[in-house]
This record gives C-alpha cells, sequence and structure tokens, in this order.
C-alpha cells in the first residue's frame, strides 16, 4: 500500500473547485428542481416525485418520453453501425501502409473540426426536396423514384440524421482505432503471416483482442454522445423533433418541454429537470455498467 | 486528521462557498454599462426577439433622441427561439432590461403574474388613447390592469407574385372555389401554386391553423363561443375548415413534408411558387429591392360570396416596462413618444406588415401591399379574428398549438381524416379545459 500523502490533496484542489463550481453543483441544483413545478419565472412550488410519475405513467407525457428513449437507443444503435463499423473498416484500410494514406487520414479528419451548425445547415441544403443536391443528383441519373422529403418523413429521418452525424465523428474514431491497430507488435503479424494465417484469422485473432479497450471506450463515447444529442438534431429538423417526433430524441424533447416555445407551450422547467435526471441515470448506468466491465477484464488479465 | 489537512479541508470548502455565492448573487454591473454620461443623462435598454429589425430601430432611436437628447436607448435584442428563457433567466436574476418586449396573452400574463411588469395606466402614458380596446385586451389581466403596450401586431394571408398574375390574366379569389380554380389555372403552367411546406411546426401551427379558420366559422363569434365552451372543434363548420385543407397538398410542392418556412421563402422569391402562404411579418423578411417582380397579397377567401371577409389575426408585440427598473419615469416618456402618430406612423413604413398598434391614417403608408394588408382588416380592426390557439387554448397541456402541430401536419399528409384530426384535438383540448367538462 502506497502511504497516503496529504500534500496531494493540494494538487486536486483546484480542479476539484472548478469541477464542483461548473458541474457539480449546477447538476444537483437541477436535480433539486425536478421536485418542483416551476414555469422559470415566478415561484416554485414542490411536488414531490409528481414530475417523474407523470413523466413515466401519464399518457401525456410518458408516449412523449417513451418515444425520445427509443429514438436515443435507435440513434445510439445506427451510430454504431454507420459511425463505427466504418471507422473500424477505413482504420484497417489506412493501417496497411498504402499509398497516399497520410491524405486521406487528413481528409477523413476534415468534418470533425467543422461547427456542427454549419454542418446541419449544409447538409439540409443538400437533402433539400427540390433544390438539394442530391434529388437532383438523383434524377438526373433516372432515379426519381429513390427522391424523397429526407427530413420530412417520419420513417427516414432519424437514420439520415445518424448519417450525417457518422459523417461529423468517423474521422475522430478512426484516429482511435489507428492508434490502436498500430500498437500491436509487427512481430506478431508476421508470426501469423508465417503460421499460414488469413486476413480474417488476423482480424480476429491479431487485431480485435487488443482493441477490445478502445472499441469499449468508443462504444461508451457514442452511447454519452448519443444520450447528450441535441445540437445536430436542433440544427436539422428544429426543437418539434422532425415529423411526428420521427427524430425526437431526449435531448429536444428535454428542451422543448423545460423552455417551452414550441405550440404556444409554457416553459416546465421542473418536468424538463426530470427528464435531464433521467438521461443522466441512463449514461450513469451505463457508465458504472463500463466500469464493472473493464474491472472483471483486469481482474482476468492479472490472474 | 493532521492540522494541515483540516485546514486544507476548511480551504476547500470557504472556495466552494465563494463560488457558490458568486453563482447566486446578482450581476450589479450589467445595468451600468455605458450609463450616465453626465448627471442627467439616463439609458434604457430594450431587450427584443427581433434581432433582424436592429437597425430600423436605431433609426427609430434616433427620432426619439432628438426629442430627449438627456434620454440613450440601447436596443439589444437576442434571436426569437432563445427570447423567452433568456428573458425569464434576466428577470429572476433582476438583470432584466428597463423595457422589454412581452408576448401576447397568456406567455406575457405569465410574466405580469409573477410581477415583473409594471401597469400602464393613460394617466402615464397619454397616448394609450390611440390604441384600440382589442388590442388592450392582449395585454390585459383578468382585474383590467394593462401591463404592456400593444406595440404591433400582424395578421394572416396569401402573398402573390404581381407580375406573374398579370401576365397570365389570373385574378384574386374571392371565394375559396374561385381560390381552387385559381389553383388549377396556375398548375397548368408547370409553377407550384402555393409555396407552404409542414417541416416546420410553427408553420403549420400560426399560419395554417390560425389564419384561414376564420371564414369557416364567421370567425370571432364562433371563437368566443368556444372559449365559453358552447362550440367545439367537432362542429360541422370547422371540420369544413379541414375538409377545405385537404385540397391544399395538390398544390403544394412536391415532397412538401421537407420544406420549411425559409424554403419557402426562397422558392417565391425565385419564382417557383406563384403564391406565399404567410404572414404580413413577410414584408420586412423579404427585400422588395432584391425582386425582380412586383409584390401583391390577397387575404382569406370566404365560402358564399359576400360573406364578411375574415382575417386572422395574431397579437403580435407589446412593450412592458420592468417593474424593477431605476428608470421608469424616462421610460414612459420612451413609450408615451413610441405611441404618438408621428413615430407610430414611421414605424409602420419602417417595419412593413408589423402594423402598429395604434391608429395610424393609412395614406401616411407608403408602401401599396403594407397598406393594403392593413386595410384588409377594416378601419376599426372589425374584419380580425385571432387565431384559436392564442388567447386561452395554448393555457393548458397539450395545448391547442401542439395538437394543431400533431393533427394538421398529419391531415395534410393524407394520414387523417378532417373528422379524425377535430376529434383528436377536441378530445385533447377536453382532457383539460373547464368549459368542456
Amino acid at each position: 500500500m502506497v502511504k497516503f500523502k496529504k500534500g496531494i490533496l493540494l494538487f486536486i484542489l483546484p480542479a476539484f473547485v472548478i469541477y464542483s463550481g461548473f458541474m457539480l453543483i449546477p447538476l444537483i441544483l437541477s436535480m433539486r428542481v425536478s421536485f418542483y413545478e416551476y414555469a422559470g419565472i415566478g415561484e416554485m412550488v414542490f411536488v414531490g416525485l409528481d414530475n417523474f410519475k407523470k413523466l413515466l405513467f401519464d399518457p401525456l407525457y410518458s408516449e412523449r418520453f417513451f418515444n425520445a428513449v427509443g429514438n436515443t437507443f435507435e440513434f445510439f444503435g445506427y451510430t454504431m453501425l454507420f459511425q463505427n463499423v466504418t471507422a473500424l473498416l477505413l482504420a484497417l484500410a489506412l493501417t496497411r501502409g498504402l499509398k497516399l494514406t497520410a491524405l486521406f487520414r487528413t481528409i477523413i479528419f476534415i468534418p470533425v473540426t467543422l461547427s456542427i451548425l454549419m454542418i446541419g445547415f449544409v447538409w439540409r441544403l443538400i437533402l433539400n426536396p427540390n433544390i438539394g443536391v442530391l434529388n437532383q443528383f438523383l434524377e438526373k441519373v433516372g432515379l426519381d423514384s429513390l427522391a424523397h422529403a429526407w427530413l420530412g418523413s417520419e420513417a427516414l429521418v432519424l437514420p439520415v440524421i445518424t448519417i450525417v452525424n457518422a459523417w461529423h465523428y468517423t474521422g475522430l474514431m478512426v484516429m482511435l482505432f489507428v492508434a490502436g491497430i498500430q500498437s500491436i507488435p509487427e512481430e506478431r503479424f508476421e508470426a501469423a503471416r508465417i503460421d499460414g494465417a488469413n486476413s480474417w484469422n488476423i482480424f480476429r485473432h491479431i487485431i480485435i483482442p487488443p482493441l477490445i479497450p478502445i472499441i469499449g471506450i468508443v462504444t461508451i463515447m457514442t452511447y454519452m454522445g448519443v444520450f447528450n444529442q441535441f445540437d445536430l438534431v436542433y440544427a436539422m429538423v428544429g426543437t418539434t423533433g422532425g415529423p411526428n417526433y420521427g427524430a425526437d430524441v431526449l435531448g429536444t424533447f428535454f428542451y422543448r418541454t423545460a423552455f417551452g416555445g414550441s405550440g404556444g407551450q409554457m416553459p416546465q422547467m421542473g418536468l424538463g429537470a426530470a427528464i435531464a435526471t433521467m438521461t443522466f441515470l441512463f449514461i450513469a448506468t451505463a457508465v458504472a455498467l463500463l466500469f464493472y466491465l473493464n474491472h472483471i477484464r483486469a481482474k482476468g488479465e492479472a490472474k | 486528521m493532521s492540522k494541515r489537512s483540516k485546514s486544507l479541508i476548511g480551504l476547500l470548502v470557504s472556495l466552494m462557498a465563494i463560488l457558490v455565492i458568486a453563482a447566486c448573487s446578482n450581476d450589479e454591473n450589467a445595468n451600468g454599462e455605458g450609463e450616465d454620461t453626465n448627471d442627467e443623462d439616463v439609458t434604457l435598454d430594450i431587450f427584443s426577439w427581433r434581432s433582424g429589425d436592429t437597425e430600423e430601430f436605431n433609426e427609430i432611436i434616433s427620432a426619439f433622441k432628438e426629442e430627449h437628447p438627456t434620454i440613450n436607448v440601447n436596443f439589444d435584442p437576442t434571436t426569437a427561439p432563445e427570447y423567452d428563457s433568456a428573458l425569464n433567466t434576466q428577470l429572476s436574476t433582476e438583470t432584466g432590461a428597463d423595457i422589454f418586449f412581452v408576448r401576447p396573452f397568456a406567455l406575457g400574463k405569465n410574466i405580469f403574474d409573477a410581477g415583473h411588469l409594471e401597469t400602464i395606466s393613460e394617466g402615464d402614458i397619454a397616448s394609450m388613447e390611440n390604441v384600440a380596446d382589442i388590442q388592450k385586451d392582449i395585454y390585459t389581466s383578468e382585474d383590467g390592469e394593462v401591463y404592456a403596450v400593444p406595440f404591433n401586431y400582424v395578421s394572416y394571408g396569401f402573398l402573390y407574385n404581381k407580375t406573374m398574375f398579370e401576365e397570365n390574366g389570373w385574378e384574386e379569389p374571392e371565394t375559396w372555389d374561385d381560390f381552387f380554380t385559381l389553383m388549377e389555372q396556375i398548375k397548368a403552367t408547370d409553377v407550384t401554386p402555393l409555396a407552404l411546406g409542414t417541416a416546420d411546426g410553427w408553420v403549420v401551427d400560426e399560419i395554417v391553423a390560425s389564419g384561414f379558420y376564420p371564414s369557416f366559422v364567421d370567425g370571432e363569434e364562433w371563437r368566443q363561443g368556444m372559449i365559453d365552451g358552447d362550440n367545439k372543434l367537432t362542429d360541422p363548420e370547422y371540420v369544413s375548415f379541414l375538409d377545405g385543407l385537404t385540397n391544399w397538398p395538390d398544390y403544394m410542392p412536391n415532397n412538401f413534408e421537407g420544406i420549411g418556412y425559409v424554403d419557402s421563402l426562397q422558392q417565391f422569391m425565385a419564382e417557383n411558387a406563384a403564391i406565399w402562404v404567410t404572414g404580413s411579418w413577410a414584408l420586412t423578411d423579404i427585400d422588395a429591392d432584391e425582386l425582380n417582380f412586383d409584390l401583391d397579397m390577397f387575404a382569406s377567401p370566404v365560402v358564399n360570396k359576400g360573406d364578411k371577409r375574415w382575417v386572422g389575426f395574431n397579437g403580435g408585440a407589446g412593450l412592458g416596462i420592468n417593474s424593477n427598473s431605476e428608470h421608469k419615469e424616462e421610460a414612459k416618456i420612451f413609450l408615451d413618444w413610441l405611441m404618438s402618430n408621428d413615430a407610430q406612423s414611421m414605424i409602420a413604413n419602417l417595419l412593413p406588415g408589423q402594423f402598429p398598434a395604434a391608429d395610424v391614417s393609412i395614406d401616411q403608408i407608403e408602401s401599396e401591399v403594407n397598406r393594403k394588408w392593413l386595410e384588409v382588416g377594416g378601419e376599426d380592426g372589425e374584419n380580425y379574428a385571432t387565431g384559436l390557439a392564442f388567447e386561452v387554448f395554448n393555457g393548458g397541456d397539450p395545448t391547442l398549438g401542439t395538437l394543431q402541430i400533431e393533427n394538421i401536419t398529419a391531415l395534410l399528409a393524407g394520414e387523417l381524416s378532417p373528422e379524425e384530426a377535430a376529434e383528436n384535438m377536441q378530445n385533447g383540448l377536453e382532457s383539460w379545459y373547464e368549459p368542456f367538462k
């Protein structure tokens, strides 16, 4: 056991104060609001667990809430597929020592550096049903039947937004995977090849096992990003969550409820805070699960 | 625990306490900047959601400054979607501006009820006598106290490409039958008749649902009956309005589900559509100098020839005085000046389509289409019928606004019949509105 040095506390202090001031205290204060009925102005009335009851059992709110939770998980699923599987494949391609690797690595990373509102705006133009590039292209090549109101269809709006989101962040995930793959010692690949392993076997037994911690991090980053998702949905379809709430995620549902505005709705800060608290619980559970799995894995390796 | 670690924890706790106090205390300086160039000068801040109108407001303010050199006015707007939450934060931390824009009906009353608005009487602001009662009612509490000066209002209608109409010999419709005949004529020429889409919920709620129902139900009296609980959305008059709407999609752009307000504006400006279904504020949004064609408008058609021509109407904006302001007297002087006849006619021309609430004589208005849009409201505003949702039906949950977005969007998409849409909306209101119970 390392002896606990009290001096260490002094080094933790600045980070702790800043973290508490800007994260911990606001978080606790906002959780407190979830026990009140509060229109953002005027009186705060203590209502106990009423906001949570409404959210979970009153059809007027629960229908929207579970729709938003469902959409958020769908968003997560699509993102894992469109963003992370693509990122892994690109990372494999970029670590094979092909020509122009550095150039492609830069190109793939460029979208990550763009502002999200700009991305939303540009993609809305591209996807515009009548003057958008995508539909015009489809019509030019004779595929008129494939031209849709991409953001106006309840079935398409969520997948389309997740594709744009994936386009934005794939570069970041590629970097993580590339770093992971490059840290695998070259000798292992050589040994495998000498033993006559084919590409699939190399991928399955040489590349994947050391990548598991990175896959875990990418998964949890994606999960947290999706549960905090608001900006891109807002930039592309606004706070009403797209046609018939087809792209309404927890972030937009929270915004609409807490700040009001759409459809003449009054702000309901208390109910909004309850949604935020539920979102926090979803994220906290997943992070705790990840820590637990990491712990088990680390124990297993130590043996 | 050693002394040192104790003092360390003490330090930590006190630092956190400072942070909390700093976060909670009011920023006293926020009102003080740029203030008082000499002892008698006063600066009034105005908070608004019309960030696009800053230039026009500065022109208004410099005219005021000529008459009142000791009062500085600072127009400090934010964007419309941010406005309500920003205002609430400012008011609850006592950093609000001296004068701020007040939403019509329930949202504004909410702020008055929380005690942030000064009551306004004709004794303080003499030029309030220029304002019609229907305008004052929008900002009057149950006890008859007026809490904001009605500043402007907007109404709904059809803005059209006059040049295109003249070239093709099309005429403004009087009845809805004429309207659909016109639609067929326009459609035959490969131009989209109506620039309108359902991607923005507020377009459906505000423009479509509030703008064109009055001619089917014969206006204000029916709306009043609905407030009293005597009329319902499932009444045949209202269902016939929804029934009429089901014909619109044929004349809207392809894939209109993905078209929003700005897309419609662009489509109309690019002459890909002949008529833009919109509100009078569009005259400020559209830059008339950049158009290659003339503009004109027609109001909502009627069911039978000779019916009263109702115009859908929205409360617009009021101006309120912060009850916490240190310069209430100066704020009253400014608002009194703003509501005077000269200032109002200046505003009418600077902000076309955002009609001044005070009496302005029609010939003081320069732009023809602006004048026409104002005139269709009638000399004393007798043709105006307020949008159904605004006054009371947005006051509970689900709001009529939300119900309109959900059901009329689905109606236009062909997913609901008029009867189903009406029943859904009526059921939504019956779940909370007392007179329906």
